[in-house]
Protein backbone atom coordinates (compact mmCIF):
# COMPACT_ATOMS: atom_id res chain seq x y z
CA UNK A 1 0.00 0.00 0.00
CA UNK A 2 1.43 3.32 -1.10
CA UNK A 3 1.95 6.01 1.52
CA UNK A 4 3.09 9.60 1.04
CA UNK A 5 5.65 11.21 3.25
CA UNK A 6 5.73 15.00 3.23
CA UNK A 7 9.22 16.47 3.17
CA UNK A 8 10.26 20.13 3.31
CA UNK A 9 12.17 20.42 0.04
CA UNK A 10 14.26 18.05 -1.99
CA UNK A 11 17.68 19.23 -3.11
CA UNK A 12 17.65 19.95 -6.83
CA UNK A 13 20.30 18.45 -9.09
CA UNK A 14 22.75 20.95 -10.51
CA UNK A 15 23.50 21.12 -14.23
CA UNK A 16 26.99 19.76 -13.56
CA UNK A 17 25.59 16.77 -11.68
CA UNK A 18 23.11 16.08 -14.49
CA UNK A 19 25.88 16.34 -17.06
CA UNK A 20 28.03 13.97 -14.97
CA UNK A 21 25.27 11.36 -14.95
CA UNK A 22 24.87 11.49 -18.71
CA UNK A 23 26.72 8.86 -20.70
CA UNK A 24 25.66 7.85 -24.17
CA UNK A 25 28.68 5.55 -24.56
CA UNK A 26 27.55 3.57 -21.50
CA UNK A 27 24.04 3.41 -22.94
CA UNK A 28 25.40 2.17 -26.26
CA UNK A 29 27.39 -0.56 -24.45
CA UNK A 30 24.25 -1.65 -22.56
CA UNK A 31 22.35 -1.67 -25.85
CA UNK A 32 24.98 -3.82 -27.52
CA UNK A 33 24.97 -6.24 -24.57
CA UNK A 34 21.17 -6.42 -24.61
CA UNK A 35 20.86 -6.98 -28.34
CA UNK A 36 23.96 -9.10 -28.96
CA UNK A 37 23.20 -12.47 -30.50
CA UNK A 38 24.67 -15.55 -28.82
CA UNK A 39 28.11 -16.19 -30.31
CA UNK A 40 27.41 -19.88 -30.92
CA UNK A 41 24.15 -20.78 -32.65
CA UNK A 42 21.99 -23.25 -30.72
CA UNK A 43 22.47 -26.06 -33.22
CA UNK A 44 26.26 -25.75 -32.91
CA UNK A 45 26.17 -25.87 -29.11
CA UNK A 46 27.01 -29.45 -28.08
CA UNK A 47 24.73 -29.53 -25.04
CA UNK A 48 21.83 -27.79 -26.76
CA UNK A 49 22.15 -30.25 -29.64
CA UNK A 50 22.12 -33.27 -27.28
CA UNK A 51 19.09 -31.83 -25.45
CA UNK A 52 17.32 -31.33 -28.77
CA UNK A 53 18.06 -34.95 -29.83
CA UNK A 54 16.75 -36.23 -26.47
CA UNK A 55 13.56 -34.16 -26.83
CA UNK A 56 12.98 -35.48 -30.37
CA UNK A 57 13.60 -39.09 -29.26
CA UNK A 58 11.23 -38.63 -26.32
CA UNK A 59 8.54 -37.20 -28.58
CA UNK A 60 8.97 -40.10 -31.00
CA UNK A 61 8.82 -42.59 -28.11
CA UNK A 62 5.66 -40.97 -26.72
CA UNK A 63 4.00 -40.98 -30.13
CA UNK A 64 4.81 -44.71 -30.47
CA UNK A 65 7.07 -44.39 -33.51
CA UNK A 66 10.00 -46.04 -31.68
CA UNK B 1 44.09 24.59 -56.86
CA UNK B 2 43.47 21.06 -55.62
CA UNK B 3 43.52 22.30 -52.03
CA UNK B 4 40.97 24.99 -52.88
CA UNK B 5 38.76 22.40 -54.56
CA UNK B 6 39.00 20.09 -51.52
CA UNK B 7 38.22 22.99 -49.19
CA UNK B 8 35.18 23.89 -51.30
CA UNK B 9 33.94 20.25 -51.26
CA UNK B 10 34.46 20.07 -47.48
CA UNK B 11 32.47 23.27 -46.93
CA UNK B 12 29.57 21.85 -49.01
CA UNK B 13 29.59 18.55 -47.07
CA UNK B 14 29.78 20.26 -43.67
CA UNK B 15 26.99 22.66 -44.59
CA UNK B 16 24.67 19.70 -45.19
CA UNK B 17 25.16 18.27 -41.67
CA UNK B 18 22.00 18.63 -39.55
CA UNK B 19 22.35 20.99 -36.58
CA UNK B 20 22.91 19.17 -33.31
CA UNK B 21 20.19 20.25 -30.91
CA UNK B 22 21.94 19.32 -27.65
CA UNK B 23 19.60 20.26 -24.83
CA UNK B 24 17.84 22.86 -26.95
CA UNK B 25 14.33 22.05 -28.12
CA UNK B 26 13.92 21.42 -31.83
CA UNK B 27 10.82 21.38 -33.94
CA UNK B 28 8.55 18.40 -34.53
CA UNK B 29 9.61 17.86 -38.14
CA UNK B 30 13.28 17.71 -37.13
CA UNK B 31 12.42 15.40 -34.26
CA UNK B 32 10.65 12.98 -36.59
CA UNK B 33 13.72 12.97 -38.82
CA UNK B 34 15.95 12.13 -35.83
CA UNK B 35 13.52 9.37 -34.78
CA UNK B 36 13.57 7.86 -38.28
CA UNK B 37 17.36 7.98 -38.28
CA UNK B 38 17.48 6.25 -34.88
CA UNK B 39 15.04 3.62 -36.13
CA UNK B 40 17.33 2.93 -39.06
CA UNK B 41 20.50 2.96 -36.97
CA UNK B 42 20.45 3.11 -33.13
CA UNK B 43 23.77 4.99 -33.13
CA UNK B 44 21.74 8.06 -34.13
CA UNK B 45 19.74 7.78 -30.91
CA UNK B 46 22.36 10.02 -29.26
CA UNK B 47 20.63 13.20 -30.48
CA UNK B 48 17.38 12.17 -28.79
CA UNK B 49 19.29 11.07 -25.69
CA UNK B 50 21.01 14.47 -25.48
CA UNK B 51 17.71 16.30 -25.80
CA UNK B 52 15.70 14.32 -23.28
CA UNK B 53 18.18 13.03 -20.70
CA UNK B 54 17.81 16.05 -18.41
CA UNK B 55 13.97 16.26 -18.24
CA UNK B 56 13.62 12.50 -17.79
CA UNK B 57 16.31 12.40 -15.08
CA UNK B 58 14.67 15.29 -13.20
CA UNK B 59 11.27 13.61 -13.49
CA UNK B 60 12.62 10.33 -12.09
CA UNK B 61 14.70 12.05 -9.39
CA UNK B 62 11.46 13.64 -8.14
CA UNK B 63 10.10 10.17 -7.47
CA UNK B 64 13.09 8.33 -6.00
CA UNK B 65 15.33 9.03 -3.05
CA UNK B 66 18.81 9.53 -4.49
CA UNK B 67 20.50 10.64 -7.67
CA UNK B 68 22.29 7.31 -8.23
CA UNK B 69 19.00 5.41 -8.31
CA UNK B 70 17.50 8.12 -10.53
CA UNK B 71 20.45 7.83 -12.91
CA UNK B 72 20.21 4.01 -13.07
CA UNK B 73 16.48 4.16 -13.83
CA UNK B 74 17.06 6.90 -16.42
CA UNK B 75 19.63 4.74 -18.22
CA UNK B 76 17.15 1.86 -18.13
CA UNK B 77 14.46 4.10 -19.64
CA UNK B 78 16.71 5.13 -22.52
CA UNK B 79 17.91 1.56 -23.02
CA UNK B 80 14.30 0.39 -23.38
CA UNK B 81 13.55 3.31 -25.69
CA UNK B 82 16.61 2.50 -27.81
CA UNK B 83 15.69 -1.19 -28.04
CA UNK B 84 12.06 -0.43 -28.90
CA UNK B 85 12.54 2.66 -31.07
CA UNK B 86 11.72 0.59 -34.18
CA UNK B 87 8.24 -0.03 -32.76
CA UNK B 88 7.65 3.68 -32.10
CA UNK B 89 4.84 5.13 -34.19
CA UNK B 90 4.06 8.80 -34.46
CA UNK B 91 0.49 9.33 -33.30
CA UNK B 92 0.74 13.10 -33.13
CA UNK B 93 2.03 13.22 -29.54
CA UNK B 94 5.57 14.42 -28.74
CA UNK B 95 8.33 11.83 -28.48
CA UNK B 96 8.82 12.92 -24.86
CA UNK B 97 5.39 11.54 -23.89
CA UNK B 98 6.53 8.08 -25.00
CA UNK B 99 9.68 8.47 -22.86
CA UNK B 100 7.65 9.67 -19.85
CA UNK B 101 5.40 6.63 -20.13
CA UNK B 102 8.43 4.32 -20.11
CA UNK B 103 9.86 6.32 -17.18
CA UNK B 104 6.66 5.99 -15.18
CA UNK B 105 6.54 2.25 -15.75
CA UNK B 106 10.20 1.89 -14.75
CA UNK B 107 9.65 3.89 -11.54
CA UNK B 108 6.62 1.76 -10.67
CA UNK B 109 8.66 -1.38 -11.36
CA UNK B 110 11.42 -0.03 -9.10
CA UNK B 111 8.85 0.49 -6.31
CA UNK B 112 7.56 -3.06 -6.71
CA UNK B 113 11.00 -4.67 -6.90
CA UNK B 114 12.36 -2.76 -3.91
CA UNK B 115 9.03 -3.14 -2.08
CA UNK B 116 8.95 0.63 -1.61
CA UNK B 117 5.67 1.89 -0.21
CA UNK B 118 6.68 5.32 1.03
CA UNK B 119 6.82 8.06 -1.60
CA UNK B 120 8.32 11.43 -0.69
CA UNK B 121 6.51 14.57 -1.80
CA UNK B 122 7.36 18.21 -1.22
CA UNK B 123 5.36 20.13 1.35
CA UNK B 124 4.55 22.89 -1.12
CA UNK B 125 3.21 20.35 -3.64
CA UNK B 126 0.91 18.89 -1.01
CA UNK B 127 -0.19 22.44 -0.14
CA UNK B 128 -0.89 23.25 -3.80
CA UNK B 129 -3.10 20.15 -4.00
CA UNK B 130 -5.10 21.39 -1.00
CA UNK B 131 -5.32 24.90 -2.46
CA UNK B 132 -6.63 23.52 -5.73
CA UNK B 133 -9.33 21.72 -3.78
CA UNK B 134 -10.31 25.11 -2.42
CA UNK B 135 -9.84 24.08 1.15
CA UNK B 136 -8.14 25.78 4.07
CA UNK B 137 -5.52 23.25 4.96
CA UNK B 138 -3.89 22.05 8.11
CA UNK B 139 -1.22 19.39 8.57
CA UNK B 140 -3.93 16.98 9.64
CA UNK B 141 -6.05 17.68 6.56
CA UNK B 142 -3.03 17.28 4.29
CA UNK B 143 -2.22 13.90 5.86
CA UNK B 144 -5.83 12.73 5.46
CA UNK B 145 -6.00 13.96 1.87
CA UNK B 146 -2.74 12.22 0.95
CA UNK B 147 -3.97 8.98 2.50
CA UNK B 148 -7.12 9.24 0.42
CA UNK B 149 -5.05 10.10 -2.67
CA UNK B 150 -2.92 6.99 -2.18
CA UNK B 151 -6.05 4.84 -2.03
CA UNK B 152 -7.44 6.16 -5.33
CA UNK B 153 -7.57 3.79 -8.31
CA UNK B 154 -4.17 3.68 -10.03
CA UNK B 155 -5.13 5.87 -13.00
CA UNK B 156 -6.61 8.61 -10.82
CA UNK B 157 -3.69 8.41 -8.41
CA UNK B 158 -1.30 8.73 -11.32
CA UNK B 159 -3.09 11.78 -12.71
CA UNK B 160 -2.91 13.56 -9.32
CA UNK B 161 0.78 12.72 -9.00
CA UNK B 162 1.54 14.02 -12.48
CA UNK B 163 -0.34 17.28 -11.96
CA UNK B 164 0.65 18.18 -8.41
CA UNK B 165 3.79 16.25 -7.52
CA UNK B 166 5.53 16.15 -10.91
CA UNK B 167 4.11 19.60 -11.78
CA UNK B 168 3.23 18.64 -15.35
CA UNK B 169 0.95 20.82 -17.46
CA UNK B 170 -2.43 19.56 -18.69
CA UNK B 171 -0.94 19.37 -22.17
CA UNK B 172 1.92 17.17 -20.92
CA UNK B 173 -0.47 14.93 -18.97
CA UNK B 174 -2.65 14.62 -22.05
CA UNK B 175 0.34 13.70 -24.21
CA UNK B 176 1.49 11.05 -21.75
CA UNK B 177 -1.95 9.49 -21.42
CA UNK B 178 -2.65 9.84 -25.14
CA UNK B 179 -5.69 12.08 -24.61
CA UNK B 180 -6.57 15.70 -25.45
CA UNK B 181 -5.50 18.52 -23.13
CA UNK B 182 -9.16 19.35 -22.31
CA UNK B 183 -9.80 15.72 -21.43
CA UNK B 184 -6.75 15.65 -19.15
CA UNK B 185 -7.99 18.80 -17.42
CA UNK B 186 -11.44 17.27 -16.94
CA UNK B 187 -9.96 14.08 -15.46
CA UNK B 188 -7.82 16.07 -13.01
CA UNK B 189 -10.80 18.11 -11.81
CA UNK B 190 -13.07 15.08 -11.54
CA UNK B 191 -10.45 13.33 -9.42
CA UNK B 192 -10.08 16.45 -7.28
CA UNK B 193 -13.85 16.57 -6.77
CA UNK B 194 -13.82 12.92 -5.74
CA UNK B 195 -10.98 13.58 -3.29
CA UNK B 196 -12.77 16.59 -1.88
CA UNK B 197 -16.02 14.66 -1.35
CA UNK B 198 -14.19 11.79 0.34
CA UNK B 199 -12.26 14.20 2.54
CA UNK B 200 -15.46 15.99 3.63
CA UNK B 201 -17.13 12.67 4.38
CA UNK B 202 -14.18 11.66 6.48
CA UNK B 203 -14.07 14.95 8.39
CA UNK B 204 -17.84 14.95 9.02
CA UNK B 205 -17.84 11.48 10.50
Amino acid sequence: MKKYKVIKEKRQLTDDEIEGLKSFSQLTQSYQRATRRPTVPVYKNKWAFIALVIIVLLLLWISGEL
Amino acid sequence: MLILLLFHLFSIVSAKQPPLPGNKPYNRTEELIYIKKAQADPRHFGILYDAYHKPILIFIYGRVKDKETASDITQQVFLKAMINIKKYQDRGFPFSSWLYRIAMNEVNMHYREQKITEVEIREKDAASLMEEMGDAYTDEKIALCLDLGAKLPEEQNRIIEMRFFDRLSFQEIGDILGIAEANAKMRVYRTLEKLKTELLNLLNR
